[in-house]
This record gives structure tokens, C-alpha cells and sequence, in this order.
């Protein structure tokens, strides 16, 4: 039977999912910094803020309580993350919005209004804005060597699933 | 000793729904990851943790549907090539540096016609619909697109274009 010390424990990390958002609002409206270092210093302020509670209330809580706060909260922060990653680069959003905005749109027009060149220049803008990439003449370079973990995480997952083309 | 084997007994399943969802899609091509079927679980889950009144049960299912809601935000990164991660692959993996020919790989490989498949996905999950000539949004579409626009107001996001 469930107490309120265990209903606590199944709310708690939705709760600080809760406020990372909160947080990350704040930060948004008051630190003059790119949204991707906003999300990610909220989500580990909390991940902090959990980690304390965590090891304040160890003696009464279980194995099984504390494994479940911590990957309740990482599974809820990554869901979190993904939504409000989308609206901003999410290519078929991006699509589904252009339609929205103007009805009846045909195919071509699409493509003519947003198409491979008009992507190519706003991922290269916005990599280099959040210091990924930059730009030696007219080349680019990496600056970020964080990334390619990133990046080898999901050609592992393509290699794996047999995605090619 | 618990704790270890709590994070086993986890892992188990884990990698059980994970080396499912790589053998229908290695050899189906079918995605489990999709938006009814993930409702359908959730559904049952909260079902059975209603029902059966057991907190180590209740937070077993809690893990076990978040899992599957990751999966249904990752596969999508999976399958699809994203031009960013395309452009930083290009660079780093091909060696390509120069802007003008970094743009002329990046247009004629896989993300070349990102934008033709983007709607061909918008089409297969009723997103879209294409009457007299010309493409409209659905009901659905515009729950998400009012969702997604509500969430760029609240945190002052700024999109690419659109």
C-alpha cells in the first residue's frame, strides 16, 4: 500500500523537472546566453538539487527509490529537452508550420520557399553561433570536440538499425 | 546488492525492447515508435499500476514508460539524417573544409532532399493532407503546432525560419 513518503518519492522527479523548467524560463528572460547553455545548466543545477536530496533521505529509501529518482529525472529532462528542441530546428515542424501559414501551398513552392540551400545556411549560422564550428577564411573548422560524441553516438545507432539513405 | 540487481533486472528489459526494436526495423523496416502504440502502453501500464497496488511495481512501470517515450523522441533522430549533424559529419569524418564544396557535398548527399522527405513523413502520418492542388494541415497538426508555438512564446525560442 502506498504511503505519502512513496507518493512523494514518484512525484518527486517530475516535480524537479518541473522546476528545471522554471528555471530555464528564468534564465531565458534574464541571462544573455544561447538557450542550449540555459537548458543544459538548469538541467544540472537540478540534477545537483536531486543528488542532495538523494543523499539526505538515504537511510529510508531503498535501492530501487533512489535508481528510479535518478533515471525518472534523466528520462523526464531528456523528454523535456526534446520538445522544446523542437519547434527550433525540427525540420518537419518547421514544414508542417509553413503549411499552416499559408494553406493550400503546393510542393513546389515549398521547396522554393525552404529547401536544402536555405537549411545548409541557417545550420552553418547556427553551429557557429553556439561555438560548434568556425570559420577560417572560407573554411570551417570544429571547435567543439564535444560533439563528435554525439555524433558517433547516432552513426553507431544508424550502423545498427541499417539506416543508409 | 539490491541496488545492482534493480539496475540489472532493469537492464534486462532494456536491452530486450531495444534489440526488438532493432530486429523489426533491421529486417521489417517497421518502427514500433509510433504514437498510438505508445499511447496503448502507457494505457495498460497505468491500468495494471492502478489495479495491482504495489509501489515497487508502480515505479517499474513509471521507468519502463518513460523508456519507451525516449525511444519514441530517438528514433525519429535515428532514421531520418540531420542536416546539422550532417554538416559537422562532413567536416570532421569526409575532411571538408571548404565552404563552397561543403555545400556541394551536403546538397547532393542524404540530406539533399531532407526537405521532399520531411513531407512525405508529414503525409504518411496524416499531419498533411493534399486537397485541390495544394497541401493543408490537419487537426492534429494544428493541436502540435499550437503546442509548439505556445512553448516558443513561453521560452522566447526562436525557430530557423517559419
Amino acid at each position: 500500500m502506498p504511503t505519502k513518503f512513496h507518493i512523494c518519492i514518484i512525484f518527486l522527479p517530475f516535480f524537479l523537472v518541473l522546476l528545471s523548467s522554471v528555471m530555464f524560463l528564468l534564465f531565458q528572460i534574464f541571462v544573455n546566453k544561447n538557450y542550449l547553455s540555459n537548458l543544459i545548466i538548469s538541467f544540472l543545477l537540478i540534477f545537483f538539487l536531486l543528488l542532495v536530496v538523494i543523499y539526505k533521505l538515504s537511510p529510508s529509501l531503498t535501492g530501487q527509490q533512489i535508481f528510479y529518482l535518478i533515471f525518472a529525472y534523466l528520462c523526464s529532462s531528456f523528454i523535456f529537452m526534446c520538445i522544446i528542441q523542437s519547434p527550433i530546428s525540427g525540420l518537419q515542424f518547421t514544414i508542417l508550420r509553413m503549411i499552416y501559414l499559408n494553406p493550400g501551398i503546393s510542393r513546389k513552392k515549398i521547396i522554393k520557399k525552404y529547401n536544402s540551400n536555405h537549411i545548409f545556411e541557417e545550420r552553418i549560422k547556427r553551429l557557429e553561433a553556439a561555438n560548434i564550428i568556425y570559420r577560417n577564411k572560407s573554411s570551417f573548422f570544429l571547435k567543439n570536440k564535444k560533439i563528435l560524441l554525439y555524433l558517433n553516438f547516432f552513426l553507431i545507432l544508424k550502423k545498427i538499425f541499417n539506416i543508409k539513405n | 546488492m539490491y541496488y545492482i540487481q534493480t539496475m540489472l533486472n532493469f537492464s534486462v528489459f532494456f536491452f530486450i525492447y531495444f534489440f526488438l526494436q532493432i530486429f523489426l526495423y533491421r529486417f521489417f523496416k517497421i518502427n514500433l515508435n509510433k504514437f498510438f502504440i505508445v499511447l496503448f502502453i502507457i494505457s495498460v501500464s497505468a491500468v495494471v499500476g492502478f489495479y495491482l497496488y504495489s509501489i515497487e511495481l508502480l515505479i517499474n512501470l513509471i521507468n519502463l514508460n518513460l523508456i519507451i517515450i525516449c525511444f519514441y523522441f530517438v528514433m525519429p533522430a535515428i532514421i531520418n539524417h540531420a542536416p546539422a549533424t550532417e554538416i559537422i559529419h562532413l567536416i570532421t569524418n569526409k575532411k571538408i573544409n571548404n565552404k563552397k564544396k561543403l555545400k556541394k557535398s551536403f546538397l547532393k548527399g542524404r540530406v539533399g532532399k531532407a526537405v521532399e522527405k520531411r513531407l512525405e513523413i508529414n503525409i504518411s502520418s496524416n499531419l498533411i493532407k493534399f486537397n485541390k492542388g495544394g497541401f493543408t494541415v490537419t487537426k492534429n497538426a494544428k493541436k502540435i503546432l499550437i503546442f509548439l508555438n505556445l512553448i516558443k512564446k513561453i521560452y522566447k525560442l526562436e525557430s530557423d525560419a517559419y
